[in-house]
């Protein structure tokens, strides 16, 4: 068994796990993305492919066997002192120092240099700085073990969910399955993430008269009642595995159709596939009858009239303008357009037939992602872990130091154990010792 | 005119950036006193075009060429000694210094109109990310360039090249690591994945894969001299492609050179 973790712990086999994924990376994934091949399909290769899950589950192996054959000499190494009765063999490279041993002038001396936890003896002191670094190693590793069985985790079903959800301003998203417009799977229905909230807000800009998206944003009310803030960049957590995001927005008019009878429909908040300007989307009102109205809208955020022509000045919605057309359709499908280009801004009301179409209100809609992923503070805490190890290692390399009488004078020694600067560290050592410091 | 004073301080700049590559190269002491200048009108630059986008140089490639260029010239400042006065000794830091004029000018061939950022921008995240991102660069960029002193010369070319080859991977590993990091984070809370493996990002951890090789390479097999220089080597057109292919080849997240699609 211990044969079986040396070699899975081995640097020859992390190495070559090493070279076999850059290999992977490089042959399958990159001629694929040049090739324009979506993004979803590339990650299904890299999470799904035998291939790749293999060389996974290797460095998985690799990993933990790292940190189980390392960790206890990792240990003994950081706490390694040595005892005050005899003084620590001092190595050949040593240099000297014309000055006499005095025990206060060399205390000083390291701790100028940054040597903590001395140890002194008669005619000797030693220090060191960074005690602790080499458990960085292990740390990095295990980290890197962590977010790998963090991927693992997100991995299975039910461990991650993702919906999309199209609120409009003044709406409540209740979490129900059929509010979501889309979903990644199909959950069974207690596995909806428990969310609610209602949608108070949505602000959106664009940069002068051009398509550069520049705020998104908006405010929407939780079931507490308290309001929070959210943007693209900046979701709104409800816990740390569960977050309500903004993705996009659109427009979302409120209808309200009507004739001598009264009301047929509305007021309907129609949330609608109208952006950019160009773009046209219908609803459809069911008529007295056995017909129906098919009511196309094309919405021009900031409208001007140039040439005669119906143009949106920037892609802002600043004063609205909306072009219908209205069709009837009858209940055996024949289609005949009762109302062509017609234009209406929020407040105002058009005629057809006897009916009266009304856009109360222009609103606009958030498209929300709704997550949850139950391994995203593994995955956290395994990333903080990989770069606390790293640092702490590679940043913070582990020094020792040791000053010995030698006649008259003291021969000074100091070690790095990952960049091996030792000249230069006892050369700093030396100078803080001579000038008394 | 805030537009037109940025532009006059970032030519002025660049001006003496390439000057001062020039003396570098040359080993005239005038390098340093040059560079400063250049590091300085720079930092006008960037702070008036500041002014007018409400963001640091960070979005598209004119503005990545700004921030890359203004790092790796302070960054020879710093490593060629600050209190020094000589020429720029190093054979590493002059082949790095030349790197300045050379990414500027390549910003040359993009869009240099200054825009607010886009929403997906709009973080503290992403200016973090943006900040390991460079000084990652720069870092890695001169351990590339000591690998090709040692690959070409031999490590007795320049004192401690050895050292510092390994030294560079190393820093630069742990600032590589802490983009992808914040950048992981960042991609979470935008898209709910951690890494989207787009082009940008396979060539990231093919990178952070390469380095990690190096690094076991050196503490585990012993690797130096010019071993360890052609694997440091190898791994350049990667660091390049990482930093610079998304001013290419657009279908990636990292694409920033927006096209002026106007409305009417």
């Amino acid at each position: 068994m211990r044969n079986i973790v040396s070699v899975l712990g081995s640097r020859s086999f992390a190495t070559a796990l090493i070279l076999s994924w850059i290999a992977l990376l490089a042959v399958w994934i990159i001629p694929f993305q040049f090739y324009g091949l979506p993004t979803e399909q590339l990650q299904r290769i890299v999470y799904q492919e035998p291939f790749f899950q293999l060389v996974y589950a290797l460095i998985v192996l690799n990993g933990v066997a790292c940190v189980v054959v390392r960790l206890r000499s990792k240990i003994r190494q950081s706490i390694k002192m040595p005892g005050s009765s005899s003084c620590p063999r001092v190595p050949d490279a040593a240099l000297a120092v014309e000055v006499g041993f005095d025990p206060a002038r060399v205390s000083t001396a390291l701790r100028a240099a940054g040597y903590r936890r001395m140890v002194e003896g008669d005619g000797w002191a030693w220090g060191v700085r960074n005690r602790w670094s080499p458990l960085g190693t292990v740390a990095s590793h295990a980290g890197m073990v962590i977010v790998a069985v963090g991927i693992l985790w997100s991995l299975q079903p039910g461990a991650v969910f993702s919906g999309t959800a199209l609120v409009a301003e003044g709406e409540t998203f209740t979490g129900d399955a059929a509010q979501y417009r889309s979903v990644d799977a199909t959950p069974a229905p207690d596995e909806f993430p428990d969310v609610r909230f209602t949608l108070r807000d949505v602000d959106t800009s664009f940069y002068r008269d051009m398509l550069l998206f520049t705020q998104l944003d908006g405010v929407l009310e939780t079931e507490s009642g308290s309001r929070r803030r959210f943007s693209l960049a900046s979701p709104h957590l409800v816990s740390p595995t569960t977050m309500v995001a903004v993705e996009d927005f659109g427009y979302a008019p409120s209808v309200t159709v009507k004739d001598a009878r009264g009301v047929i429909d509305g007021p309907v908040i129609h949330k609608l596939k109208v952006f950019p300007p160009g773009s046209v989307d219908t609803f459809s009102v069911h008529d007295r009858g056995a017909g129906e109205f098919e009511i196309a809208m094309e919405v021009f955020g900031d409208a001007e009239v140039r040439d005669g022509v119906l143009r949106s000045k920037s892609f802002n919605l600043t004063d609205p303008r909306i072009r219908v057309d209205v069709t009837r359709v009858t209940s055996v499908g024949a289609r005949n357009v009762i109302l062509e280009h017609a234009v209406v801004a929020p407040g105002d009301s058009i005629e057809f037939e006897g009916v009266t179409l009304q856009v109360d209100e222009m609103r606009e809609f958030g498209v929300f992602r709704i997550a949850r992923m139950t391994p995203a503070p593994l995955l956290a805490a395994g990333l903080a872990l990989v770069m606390l190890g790293l640092t702490m290692r590679l940043a913070f390399p582990r020094r020792e130091a040791l000053v010995a009488t030698d006649g008259d004078s003291v021969l000074v020694s100091a070690r790095q154990d990952v960049y091996r600067e030792n000249d230069m560290l006892q050369a700093r050592l030396a100078e803080l010792l001579a000038e008394g410091r | 005119m805030m537009t037109t004073a940025s532009m006059l301080f970032y030519w002025l700049g660049a001006a003496s950036l390439i000057a001062a590559a020039v003396l570098g190269w040359r080993l005239l002491p005038q390098w340093r006193p040059m560079t400063w200048a250049g590091v300085g009108l720079l930092t006008v630059a960037a702070l008036l075009r500041w002014i007018v986008t409400a963001h640091p140089p960070i979005f598209g490639t004119f503005e990545n060429t700004i921030a890359a260029g203004w790092m790796i010239a302070l960054y020879v400042l710093i490593a060629a000694g600050v209190r020094d006065r000589g020429p720029l000794g190093p054979r590493s830091l002059r082949y790095l210094l030349a790197w300045v004029p050379m990414l500027l000018a390549y910003g040359w061939f993009f869009n240099m109109t200054p825009y607010p950022l886009t929403i997906s921008e709009r973080s503290i995240i992403v200016d973090i990310h943006v900040l390991f991102a460079w000084l990652a660069f720069a870092v890695l960029l001169h351990a590339a360039m000591v690998a090709l002193v040692v690959a070409t010369r031999g490590a007795d070319d320049e004192p401690g090249a050895d050292h510092r080859l390994f030294k560079g991977v190393a820093t630069g590993f742990v600032l590589f690591s802490a983009m992808l990091a914040v950048g992981s984070i960042y991609s979470y809370l935008l898209f709910g994945t951690w890494y989207a493996w787009e082009l940008v990002e396979t060539f990231a951890f093919i990178g952070w894969l390469g380095y990690g090789a190096v690094i076991h390479a050196r503490l585990l097999f012993g690797w130096k001299g010019k071993p360890l220089a052609y694997a440091v080597l190898s791994l350049l057109p990667v660091l390049l492609a990482t930093f610079w292919i998304w001013s290419i080849y657009s279908n990636t997240y990292h694409f920033f050179d927006i096209p002026e699609i106007r409305a009417g």
